[in-house]
């Protein structure tokens, strides 16, 4: 089971989810962040409820801050993200020491930081 | 001796050690039987013992390992496996040249048990060859590296397809079976992710490169990817061997892996090296290489660094063989260093020479580092004893049909090596009355609801000044009943007399006493553990015995750190000096006349609210004079309980060079040895934990006497 919740206030909004993020919902999330996207300039990003993720949301997430970085637009991660959510990303090989190619500075979600922690 | 047998003599020393390494090597074999760099150093052992064997003249031993070490070839070629019957065997062998070293068997015998070893190995080779038909099975393999079982480093690159998603396959489950054959770093490629608007939530555009490390050849990898052939690009690249990096193969350059992976050209390299920044910023910058592929690349570096680290021939450090005698030697001349020093130290305190005191100060941290170092010579560490009482349990357990593991912690930790020699009669003891009377049979322990296999778990740790070894078995524990019964049958207690726990252990220590109800080959003849007793004690050390009936029972060892030379605690009694061990020493407060009298006559003291007992040692040494004033206690803890020793003066500490008494006054109680002063004078050595013992048995003693004479009257 699956659940979007977009906040705004203020200026800010926050999208909340919470359960488990996998192709099944893959363009439900894609909606969400759209929906996201378009309600503000300062995005943040809450997954503290969030155990898994899988290779196709973690694409949407990357998608969503190229986007973001090209309109300038800031998104960030909200809270801890829980241990299993970090495993998954782990396994998925997507922790990195910098940024991919798209070079946008040190925002990336899943650089390490000198611990190696996300 | 003639230089023949002085060669001979070092031969045998030198396969001794290799004799020994081959035995922990074999009994680590049974746990890990796949492990080549085990089964190498077992065939370089056999080796060293056959080759240097025939060059001494040892033929016999020659002949025999020679069979032994190829069987150990085969091993090593993956043609044969290992088992525990090969493990048993080649055991036995490792038991038959050690007999052949020591010359102890007569020639027929020893011949007929070798041959009879040998004909067992030989039954162990597979049917479809002989020894001299190996050259055909190799030939057909190509040197590549894919099939043998040495460790290789690929590089891997996985691009599926954008609808990989809809035959429903996660790629992490890809990923996780590649981790699954060896050591990987993984890195996804995220550059081709579209924007947020355009992306299609289903299709896949990430891409991954992995560097693996692992012993299970191509073809494992390739059968990862197998049921997505068709719908990905998948490029395997094998970047390495354990061979190549053996030989000092260079930690590949980043450029180099760029280079190699297509990113750039060699001449476009070229061009960016000779500006000054790191390689791969540089490269980026250029526009040449995106950061991606930069971290990819990093992360191969490390990988192969990581690699190379683990595989190079570990050099062994070098070392030389030196006597006991000059080390016996050094260490005595050591401790005459230390009294002429502290004599030095207190000549300069005292003279009007400001020079000789910092000179005098000097000498004092040169010798104590001296000390230090000199003590380490002769630590060695304990493990090697623990891999002879692997053996010890196995072949014990095997004997009387009972499963029994063996466990350790703390082998690294270092004894002085007449400690560990030692200890090992000991140990050996403890040992066998865990398994012979400690764990159950192995139908037993499956009815009380035990795992069939008993454990065995020793253990050595610092502890302060001390080494603490423990035996712990999870068998039946002391049965504190039979003891107190044996105890009375033997008139060592009285029926009613009221004993704790732990005082009820420590009967068993006592000669004579043993309530095995059969003696067998093993124990159970009463002679063992006062002989264990005896010897920790000589050691300076003590046994202290923990049970529970029916879950096990704990021995623990302690043993001080070294024999020689101690921290200690000057002290004065009249005229003369005593020294107190440091090590035991809490602290020290003062005892005023106003003090003892609010005691009422009892020898204890109130040390912040607690009642601490002491024993005045003018009266016990029977110290000429009277006493001063105001007197001082040394508060000592043994154990658990805290005890004071009263005595005029504390001087300080002190370095103690430990002299023995000498027979002639070994039998006094309380004293362990004596030492010299910087002034020449000598001042003996308290056993502080002797002395208690003494006086509670004395307060004991007095307190049945009393109670005798009230009754009386």
């Amino acid at each position: 089971m699956i659940n979007f919740e977009l906040q705004e206030e203020d200026s800010n909004s926050t999208l909340i989810v919470n359960g488990q993020l996998t192709i099944a919902c893959a363009t439900e999330l894609k909606d969400a962040l759209m929906k996201l996207y378009e309600s503000s300039k300062s995005l943040f990003l809450d997954l503290a409820n969030v155990n898994s993720i899988d290779t196709s949301c973690l694409q949407l997430l990357c998608a969503a801050h190229k986007s973001c970085m090209n309109s300038d637009r800031t998104i960030e991660m909200k809270d801890e993200l829980s241990e299993s959510f970090k495993q998954s990303v782990t396994d998925a090989g997507y922790i990195r020491k910098g940024n991919c190619n798209a070079n946008y500075s040190s925002s990336c979600f899943w650089a390490n930081d000198e611990k190696g922690q996300l | 001796m003639s230089s023949a047998d002085q060669h001979k003599e070092t031969y045998r020393e030198e396969a001794y050690e290799l004799l020994e390494l081959l035995e922990s090597s074999l009994m680590e074999l049974e746990d890990r039987k796949d492990d080549s760099e085990l089964i190498d150093s077992i065939f370089r052992a056999l080796h060293t013992i056959k080759g240097s064997g025939s060059m001494f003249g040892f033929d016999d031993i020659a002949a025999f390992t020679h069979e032994v070490e190829t069987v150990f070839d085969m091993v090593r070629n993956n043609e044969i496996k290992v088992t525990k019957e090969l493990i048993d065997l080649t055991l036995s062998s490792q038991d038959h040249i050690l007999v052949m070293l020591n010359g102890e068997d007569d020639q027929n015998s020893s011949k007929s048990r070798g041959d009879k070893i040998i004909s067992s190995l030989k039954e162990l080779l597979p049917l479809e060859e002989k020894i001299e038909d190996t050259s055909e099975q190799t030939g057909n393999k190509d040197d590549s590296p894919a099939e043998s079982g040495r460790e290789t480093i690929y590089r891997i690159n996985f691009h599926p397809h954008p609808e990989i998603f809809s035959t429903g396959l996660n790629p992490v489950l890809l990923l996780d079976e590649l981790r699954e054959l060896g050591h990987c770093n993984i890195l996804a490629h995220t550059d081709s992710v579209p924007k947020l608007q355009n992306i299609d939530p289903e299709s896949c555009y990430t891409y991954w490169d992995a560097v693996l490390t692992t012993d299970k050849g191509i073809n494992a990898i390739k059968d990862v990817f197998i049921f997505v052939e068709d719908d990905c690009e998948l490029e395997i690249e094998v970047i390495g061997t354990s061979d190549e990096f053996e030989d000092g193969f260079e930690s590949k350059k980043i450029g180099e892996i760029f280079i190699e992976r297509g990113y750039i050209t060699r001449e476009a390299f070229d061009d960016v090296l000779n500006q000054k920044t790191r390689i791969g910023e540089r490269l980026v910058d250029a526009g040449l290489v995106g950061a991606q592929e930069v971290e990819s690349a990093l992360i191969e570096q490390q990988h192969i660094k990581k690699f190379q680290s683990t595989h190079e021939k570990k050099e062994p450090t070098s070392s030389i063989r030196v006597s006991s005698e000059k080390l016996d030697c050094l260490v005595n001349l050591v401790g005459e260093l230390v009294t002429v020093q502290a004599r030095l130290t207190q000549t300069a305190a005292t003279s009007s020479d400001p020079r000789l005191n910092l000179i005098a100060e000097e000498v004092e941290r040169l010798t104590e580092e001296l000390r230090d170092n000199t003590m380490s010579v002769r630590m060695v560490p304990i493990g090697s004893m623990f891999s002879k009482f692997k053996r010890l349990i196995r072949d014990l357990s095997g004997e009387i049909g009972k499963e029994i593991e063996m466990t350790t912690d703390g082998a690294e930790t270092e004894l002085d090596k007449t400690v560990i020699e030692k200890l090992n009669d000991p140990l050996v003891h403890l040992i066998r009355n865990s398994v012979d009377h400690g764990i159950e049979p192995p139908e037993d322990r499956e009815l009380i609801g035990k795992p069939r296999k008993g454990t065995v778990h020793l253990s050595a740790r610092h502890s302060g000044a001390n080494v603490l070894i423990e035996i712990t078995d999870d068998g039946a524990g002391l049965d504190v009943d039979a003891i107190r019964a044996k105890a009375i049958e033997r008139g060592i207690i009285d029926p009613e007399a009221e004993m704790s726990e732990n005082e009820i252990f420590s009967l068993i220590l006592a000669a004579g006493f043993s309530t095995a109800k059969t003696v067998t080959s093993v124990s159970g003849r009463g002679v063992g553990m006062d002989v264990v007793k005896r010897n920790i004690e000589a050691l300076r050390g003590s046994i202290d015995i923990k049970s529970q009936k029916g879950k096990g029972s704990t021995i623990t060892l302690k043993l001080p750190l070294t024999l020689a030379i101690i921290d200690g605690l000057l002290v004065k009694l009249g005229e003369d000096s005593f020294v107190l061990p440091l090590s035991l020493v809490e602290e020290c407060i003062e005892l005023t006349d106003e003090d003892i009298a609010k005691a009422h006559g009892r020898k204890i003291a109130n040390v912040r609210g607690e009642i601490v007992p002491y024993i005045s040692l003018r009266e016990k040494f029977f110290v000429n004079g009277s006493k001063p004033d105001i007197e001082q206690i040394v508060i000592a803890r043994v154990d658990d309980h805290r005890v004071g020793f009263v005595v005029d003066d504390v001087i300080g500490e002190h370095q103690t060079v430990i002299k023995s008494l000498g027979s002639f006054y070994k039998h006094v109680e309380g004293v362990s040895g004596a030492t010299i002063l910087g002034d020449g004078s000598v001042a003996l050595i308290i056993d502080i934990p002797k002395l208690i013992q003494t006086a509670e048995i004395d307060e004991a003693a007095k307190s049945n006497h009393d109670q005798f004479e009230y009754q009386t009257n």
